[in-house]
């Protein structure tokens, strides 16, 4: 599936400097999304652009609703 | 998670996981903390993608870890206000004093202070050490030039004064005042959120909550400006606490806080505060306008009754020992 693939990156990101390093300096969305893809293909993980957008907009959303979750 | 891997990271929330307060952090790298407000520096970080899908998410208990491993500045100062005070504009002059950085009011410290109303297992003594690990982190030196950090706290945390001083025993600290009708003016007309009358507002205030549901937003405001009053004059009882009024500004930065928050200030750095001085310290395109007098002719008679009534004599005792303390040191 590739929304695991795509959360198992990210917690491979999160450990990793060098990666981390790659991926901050990418403000603009798009190319963003591109180096995800690309990053994460190298990792052996196989998750596309579409699937980083919905992610995204999630993880917007759930940090517009934390004050209501508390 | 060594706490080296949180390097350039910062706490940016405090929330609970089920049974368990956890620490949100934010990679925020080589980005200032200065602005008027913390949470402005965290809804910028937040609009990078990375920031979106990558955040470590530690249990508290990570914070004294980071202060453990890496140390931060001790505060040098620590600013308390009544709201609409100048204490936006007091700080941030301070920062343009090299080497000064300040936190403004960032929502996590509250977030850590309210901890024991979810919990109320939860002690002092772990909300002083959670806290004393909490600004540790956020005054971590990040330029390599930082010798100076204040903390300014939002308008309802002097009401944790007595805890918070307990965290931070040996730092001065400063209240931020003015004649509380102005401030009534200013929240009934630009209210801020920190002025709603929600529960735990009441709670703080020891009031119940169906007696602050049917106060006018006026007589809230007066009730809140009257608690701040108080537990900052219960507390000034030594040096360690000064109190500054909106008419003493701005001379008063650098004419006497920065020397109560053992903040060098060479004429040079004068020169630059009083520029600084004539812009508005929320939003530098704009003007500093000094509002007393139009607040005061928009001021209503039950405006001024309610505050009077609830605040008067606590404002009042302020001023009394404001003026004794400045007459002992002209003297």
């Amino acid at each position: 599936m590739s929304s695991e693939d795509l959360n198992a990156f990210r917690q491979v990101v999160l450990g990793d400097v060098r990666l981390q390093m790659e991926l901050r300096e990418l403000v603009d969305r798009d190319a963003f999304i591109a180096c995800m893809v690309q990053l994460g293909g190298e990792q052996g993980f196989m998750f596309d652009a579409g699937e980083v957008e919905v992610t995204l907009l999630a993880c917007r959303q759930a940090w517009f609703m934390r004050w209501i979750e508390g | 998670m060594h706490p080296s891997e949180l390097r350039g990271w910062v706490p940016i929330r405090v929330y609970w996981r089920e049974s368990q307060p956890m620490v949100d952090w934010c990679f925020m790298g080589m980005r200032s903390l200065n602005a008027p407000f913390f949470d402005q520096v965290v809804e910028g970080c937040i609009q990078e993608p990375f920031n979106l899908l990558f955040r470590h998410q530690t249990p508290l208990a990570m914070l004294q870890e980071v202060q453990a491993f890496s140390p931060g500045l001790e505060p040098s100062g620590m600013i308390f206000h009544m709201s609409r005070c100048g204490s936006t504009l007091a700080a941030q002059l301070l920062t343009a004093v090299p080497g000064v950085g300040v936190v403004g009011e960032p929502r996590v410290i509250d977030e850590v202070l309210r901890l024991s109303l979810r919990d109320p297992g939860i002690t002092d003594e772990q909300r002083v050490a959670w806290l004393r690990a909490l600004v540790s982190v956020l005054g971590q030196p990040r330029f390599g030039q930082e010798q100076r950090f204040l903390v300014k706290f939002d308008c309802w945390q002097v009401l944790d004064l007595p805890l918070i001083r307990r965290a931070f025993p040996q730092v001065p600290w400063v209240f931020l005042y003015r004649d509380p009708v102005e401030v009534v003016v200013s929240q009934l007309g630009r209210p801020s959120g920190r002025m709603l009358r929600g529960p735990l507002e009441a709670s703080l205030l020891g009031l119940g909550g169906a007696e602050v549901a049917q106060m006018s937003d006026a007589a809230f405001c007066a009730h809140a400006l009257a608690a701040f009053c108080r537990v900052a004059l219960e507390q000034s009882t030594d040096s360690l606490g000064c109190l500054l009024h909106y008419r003493e500004l701005p001379s008063a930065v650098w004419a006497s806080l920065a020397a109560h928050f053992a903040i060098p200030c060479t004429d040079a750095d004068v020169a630059v505060l009083r520029e600084r001085a004539q812009f508005d310290a929320k939003d530098r395109s704009r003007r500093f306008v000094d509002d007393s007098l139009s607040k005061q002719r928009v001021a209503t008679d039950q405006m001024r009754a309610l505050v009077d009534r609830w605040v008067g004599p606590w404002y009042g005792a302020l001023e009394e020992v404001r003026v004794r303390r400045t007459a002992a040191v002209v003297g």
